[in-house]
């Protein structure tokens, strides 16, 4: 379950947003940014879909800046009432049922999520994408009718990256993260995502559903569906505390 | 006491029923609406956060019902023993404003089968409350069946900014490790004892001051059933990516307990750690005091396998003569004497084989006692509510004098959570 918490981080970094006239690394910035806003608080849903089977698990999240963030698991019945902090670089893991803190070390917030496609790396250095990358403008092309910059990240030499390079493709209208590819160190594709259901969240449009799909494994995939999001609603730094881990709902 | 604890409880339960509906058409407190049209980043209001988004309920209600059924071999050519227990806990949450919240827990466990009819103290075990309000009763029984009702949760929170106050039936939980824990000095429990997911609860008062959004300073005075008293403070922080803590007190109106407990990380793997020690007040100047030190590392790999190993020494030489029977039974069991004296270790391998079935293997080997404990655990997620968990522990030992504890448990347990 503690790497539930890698989600939430993740889903600021995984829609990622793109502009025009701006350098790959202006775009990529602007991407972020928009996704992230000052702050924000949401409604997530995330589905594990393999063959035989689906899980689900739905959580509240609130973030501000890179530093905080705070998920309450709502479902599955069996672990409602979890939540995860997360100030700078520590997290911690809130039990309720036996009323115990856990200090999260960060072997186990690499550890993969759940089983799903999303990897830790995605969840937790959430700031990589601007900063532990070079960016290159590739080209710009229509993806599922919408125009998008291309745009190749190669990871900084002591990067804590897991990828040897990732593409994504950002959409000039939105400066929305559309779709990605993920190459391993040998330049093999292991994943690609797809974000869709361009929707109001707030003051903005984000795409609300992303989808990851793990290149040789046929009949899975996760899904991330953002059932509500606002941006910038003035949350305060000490609302990321463990007071509030133990009183919040 | 106890028909007038039962009244004032089930009057509380009603109460909160007929007020939730109430409570539920109406805004949660005047303050808190206040601070929801606020806007701009300096709120930082956690009520008017998190209604933001959507609309909360005043109450919640979950639990999960289990049956597990149990087969306990001593030796093979002797008769097996058999037990079933079907189990349902219920927990209700009422937040009754901003500032007032009152939980109540209960569990509902029909055991019946081989177990229950050849121990006859069996029925009295199960129903085993330390609380100061015994708060645990056996509805029936007969000779091999009884159904127990107990309340392990009922308190009432007040919370005002950065001061909290809970009293009732809680769990005050200092711990810092896995296994064993000296710091723990409130609800011991054992590690055996799997099937108690919560824990045991304290009747106790407890007020805590958040001096930082990573560290507090807590006092916590509870009354057991022998109405001694034990009561501790704790400070808690966070320094050099450590949380650290120190806790000084009185235990059982006899000892005096000093404990310290870290949680931080060496090379990404969780290193955590407690100490206590028991002085008794008695015997203040002398060597009768009692040592309790746990430490544990925890590292996991990226390809998922995750590994633990804890050590523990316990210097209280008031050992008991069947050490299995005290695991389980929490009469025996107390804060200065968790678990077997000397030397404990424990390691833990665990891996998630798919993201639905997690197989794990721990054992404890305790050289002073010639003593090893070797527990595989097989968990199926079945549906997103529903689990099966097959869990052995086998008991060993190579000290001819200790024969006769030696068995082996099999439980196979189904979990609906709702």
């Amino acid at each position: 379950m503690k790497k539930l918490v890698l989600t939430i981080l993740m889903l600021a970094s995984l829609q990622i947003t793109f502009a025009q006239g701006l350098t790959a690394k202006e775009i990529i910035r602007k991407a972020d940014d928009k996704n992230r806003g000052l702050s924000s608080q949401g409604i997530m849903t995330m589905t594990v879909i393999r063959p035989d089977w689906t899980r689900t698990i739905t959580m509240k999240t609130w973030s501000k800046s890179r530093e905080y963030s705070l998920v309450l698991i709502t479902a599955p019945a069996k672990d409602k009432g979890q939540v995860f902090l997360k100030i700078k670089t520590e997290m911690w893991n809130w039990v309720p049922s036996i009323d115990k803190t856990i200090k999260i070390p960060p072997s186990m917030m690499l550890q993969s999520w759940m089983g799903s496609d999303f990897t830790n790396d995605d969840l937790v250095k959430q700031s990589s994408i601007v900063v532990d990358y070079t960016h290159k403008l590739l080209a710009k092309e229509k993806v599922r009718d919408m125009d998008c910059y291309k745009i190749e990240l190669t990871p900084l030499p002591d990067a804590p990256v897991v990828w040897g390079k990732v593409i994504m493709w950002i959409t000039v209208s939105g400066f929305d993260m559309w779709m990605a590819e993920y190459y391993d160190e040998d330049s093999k594709l292991v994943n690609v995502s797809n974000n869709y259901d361009i929707r109001r969240m707030g003051d903005r449009e984000i795409p609300t559903r992303l989808e990851m799909v793990p290149v040789n494994k046929k009949g899975q995939k996760t899904v991330m569906h953002i059932d509500e999001m606002k941006f910038n609603t003035g949350i305060d730094e000490s609302f990321f505390s463990q007071q509030n881990m133990k009183k919040i709902k | 006491m106890k028909p007038v604890a039962v009244y004032i409880l089930t009057l509380l339960f009603i109460l909160l029923l007929t007020a939730d509906g109430i409570a539920l058409g109406q805004p949660p407190c005047p303050r808190a609406k206040a601070s929801a049209a606020q806007s701009g980043d300096s709120t930082g209001n956690p009520a008017a956060d998190s209604s933001a988004v959507k609309k909360e309920r005043s109450w919640s209600f979950n639990g999960y019902v289990k049956d597990m059924q149990t087969l306990i071999v001593h030796m093979i050519d002797e008769p097996w023993v058999t037990d079933n227990l079907i189990h349902n806990r219920n927990n209700f949450k009422w937040n009754i404003s901003k500032s007032f919240t009152f939980c109540l827990q209960e569990r509902n466990r029909f055991y019946w089968g081989g177990l229950t009819a050849i121990s006859p103290q069996y029925a009295d075990f199960i129903a085993y409350d330390n609380g100061l309000v015994n708060m645990s009763w056996n509805i029936f029984s007969g000779k091999s069946y009884v159904l127990n009702i107990a309340i392990d949760r009922v308190w009432f929170d007040y919370t005002r900014d950065k001061f909290q106050v809970t009293l009732g039936r809680q769990r005050i939980n200092w711990s810092q490790t896995f296994v064993w824990n000296p710091n723990d000095i409130f609800n011991t429990y054992s590690y055996f004892d799997f099937d108690y997911e919560e824990k045991p609860g304290s009747d106790a008062v407890r007020l805590q001051y958040f001096t930082s959004p990573s560290s507090r300073a807590e006092i916590a005075v509870k009354a057991d059933k022998d109405q001694k008293i034990t009561a501790a403070g704790l400070y808690r922080f966070n320094k050099w990516k450590y949380d650290f803590q120190g806790l000084a007190g009185i235990y059982t109106q006899s000892d005096l307990v000093l404990g310290l407990g870290w949680a931080g990380q060496i090379a990404g793997g969780g290193f955590k750690g407690e100490m206590s020690w028991f002085q008794p007040l008695k015997h203040f100047g002398d060597t009768t005091g009692v040592f309790l030190s746990s430490i544990e590392y925890d590292y996991t790999f990226r390809n998922s396998i995750f590994l633990q190993f804890e050590g523990f020494y316990n210097s209280n030489h008031t050992n008991s003569t069947n050490v299995l029977i005290n695991q389980f039974n929490p009469a025996l069991l107390n804060a200065k004497n968790p678990f077997l004296t000397g030397f404990s270790i424990f390691g833990n391998i665990s891996y998630p084989v798919t993201p639905l079935i997690s197989l794990a293997l721990a054992g404890i080997y305790n050289p002073t006692n010639k003593m090893y404990f070797i527990i595989p655990t097989f968990t199926f997620s079945l549906m997103n509510n529903l689990d099966l968990s097959l869990i052995s522990q086998t008991f060993q030992t190579y000290d001819p004098a200790l024969m006769g504890s030696c068995q082996t448990s099999v439980f196979v347990r189904l979990k609906v959570s709702f």
